[in-house]
């Protein structure tokens, strides 16, 4: 016994000076033990901490992942899940369901212990550009197929063109000269995406003014916002901003954003854009303009999240799934980040590009 | 006879539709595959428009200039139109450099090319 208190005594103190933030729940996803770390990184006193929901604690897509179904005994690793919080970084979690026993004695059925550490942006921009070579050689492959499929299509489209210019509309071969057009745009698209996301072209960097490509990038998209509400409005908060940029690709880069926020919007569409400077540096502590996306659509699920700069990954019916691989692809090739944040009726994609010194 | 052009690709698929196209519409289209033949048709006769592709087949990569200032040379009074898949700031200054009145990239749709081309004959 005296040994069980020791050992306790131990234990705990160990716990509070632990680098890493150890967060216990019991079942119903209360806060039942948080250190000193946990209450650090995310920006409470201890005893706030003590009692909050997992969700009002975490934010709602790890607690989704905290709250996943589990078997005792069971830990789960997961990665870059953004904590609660604008700018708070994300963090890599370990999720331990402790079988049962002496916890489950103290806190009741099924609780859960989420040990966590904070990811250094550095690392994260070191992942990412990992990820990025290793999806450079299967890229280069993939880019070498597409342009070479190019000039075949373009023969294609050229000869459809031919046979619809020969003949009459009323004509029975009209009308399927007409679709396959139509099929070789979509594979042209889809191809120049494949070039864009497996070897995008070095970027060739300037000073942009970044309301200027916000601007663009909204322009391009009018003919979908005009059916559908309002333009997004742009908000700059911080004004005279200049990014260093391949101004092509970085408007690409935002189209796909507020395309894909358009998309994900309610009815009338309200999607917004704002330009600010960054609170976190990019690698080389490079300062940053932040120009963030936002859209008031239902949410993506936390287990979607992660998955939504995959290439070819996709929810919509009538997407190819590469528009948000390529803007990352392009935030990345120009020193940038491209992050994620989403909760029901408010999505926010957020580009982080180097920022110009002194003011335009 | 309507106006001569010079079309230069070689893709010959591409070729045959673009020639097509454009005969419909009381145009004389001469079709190169590769850049020697296209400067014989150039010794040999007059050209309104030469259309020429950045890369033909070739080891430059950019056979495409050199036409351009061969034809710059020899028939200044032609208008030339570059067309590439890549039209980087660096192609379209050296094209515009030897003379281009348009540069263009490529996927184009027939349609597309024809309005460009016409804006740039005579009327």
């Amino acid at each position: 016994m005296i040994l069980h208190a020791t050992e306790a005594a131990i234990a705990g103190a160990l716990l509070q000076e632990l680098p890493a933030g150890v967060v216990v729940l019991d079942g119903s996803g209360q806060v039942r033990y948080a250190n000193r770390s946990a209450a650090e990184i995310m920006g409470h006193t201890r005893a706030e901490c003590l009692g909050l929901g997992v969700e009002r604690l975490f934010g709602a897509e790890a607690a989704a992942e905290i709250l996943r179904e589990h078997a005792p005994g069971e830990r789960r690793l997961t990665t870059r899940l953004p904590l609660r919080g604008e700018d708070a970084p994300p963090a890599g979690l370990s999720i331990v369901t402790p079988a049962h026993g002496q916890l489950a004695d103290v806190l009741g059925a099924r609780p859960v212990a989420v040990i966590f550490r904070e990811i250094e942006e550095q690392r994260l921009v070191e992942e990412d550009l990992r990820r990025l070579e290793g999806q450079a050689a299967l890229g280069r492959i993939v880019a070498g197929l597409a342009h070479e499929l190019r000039n075949p299509l373009a023969a294609i489209q050229g000869l459809s063109f031919v046979m619809m210019d020969e003949c009459a509309e009323s004509d029975p071969a009209f009308e399927p000269a007409r679709r396959i057009a139509e099929l070789v745009e979509r594979m042209t698209r889809l191809v120049g995406a494949c070039v864009a996301v497996g070897n995008p072209a070095p970027p060739r960097t300037e000073s942009c003014p970044v309301d200027g490509l916000v601007e663009q990038a909204i322009e391009s998209l009018s003919p979908r916002w005009g059916h559908r509400g309002q333009a997004p409005s742009v908000t700059a908060e911080d004004g005279g901003l200049s990014v260093e940029a391949d101004p092509s690709q970085a408007i690409q880069c935002l189209r796909a954003l507020v395309d894909n926020a358009l998309d994900a919007a309610g009815d009338p569409a309200r999607v917004s854009v704002r330009i600010r400077r960054s609170d976190r540096r990019l690698a080389r502590a490079q300062p940053a303009v932040r120009v963030e996306v936002r859209d008031d659509g239902p949410g993506i699920p936390g287990s979607l999240l992660s998955r939504v700069f995959e290439p070819f990954f996709t929810t919509k019916p009538d997407r190819n799934g590469l528009g948000l691989a390529v803007a990352q692809a392009f935030a990345l090739r120009n020193r940038g980040t491209l992050e994620v944040r989403s909760a029901p009726g408010d999505t926010v994609f957020a580009l982080s590009l180097p920022v110009v010194a002194g003011r335009r | 006879m309507g106006p001569r052009i010079l079309l230069v690709d070689d893709e010959e698929a591409i070729t045959f539709a673009t020639r097509r196209y454009f005969e419909r519409r009381a145009l004389h289209v001469d079709v190169a595959s590769e850049l020697e033949q296209a400067k014989a048709f150039v010794a040999g006769g007059t050209y309104e428009l030469v259309v020429v592709d950045l890369r033909l087949t070739g080891a430059l990569g950019a056979e495409g200039l050199d036409l351009l200032s061969h034809v710059r040379e020899r028939q200044p009074d032609a208008k030339c139109v570059l067309l590439s898949a890549y039209v980087s700031a660096e192609v379209e200054r050296a094209a515009r450099e030897r003379g281009a009145a348009l540069v263009l990239r490529k996927p184009i749709s027939l349609p597309d090319l024809g309005e460009a081309l016409t804006g740039l004959l005579p009327r």
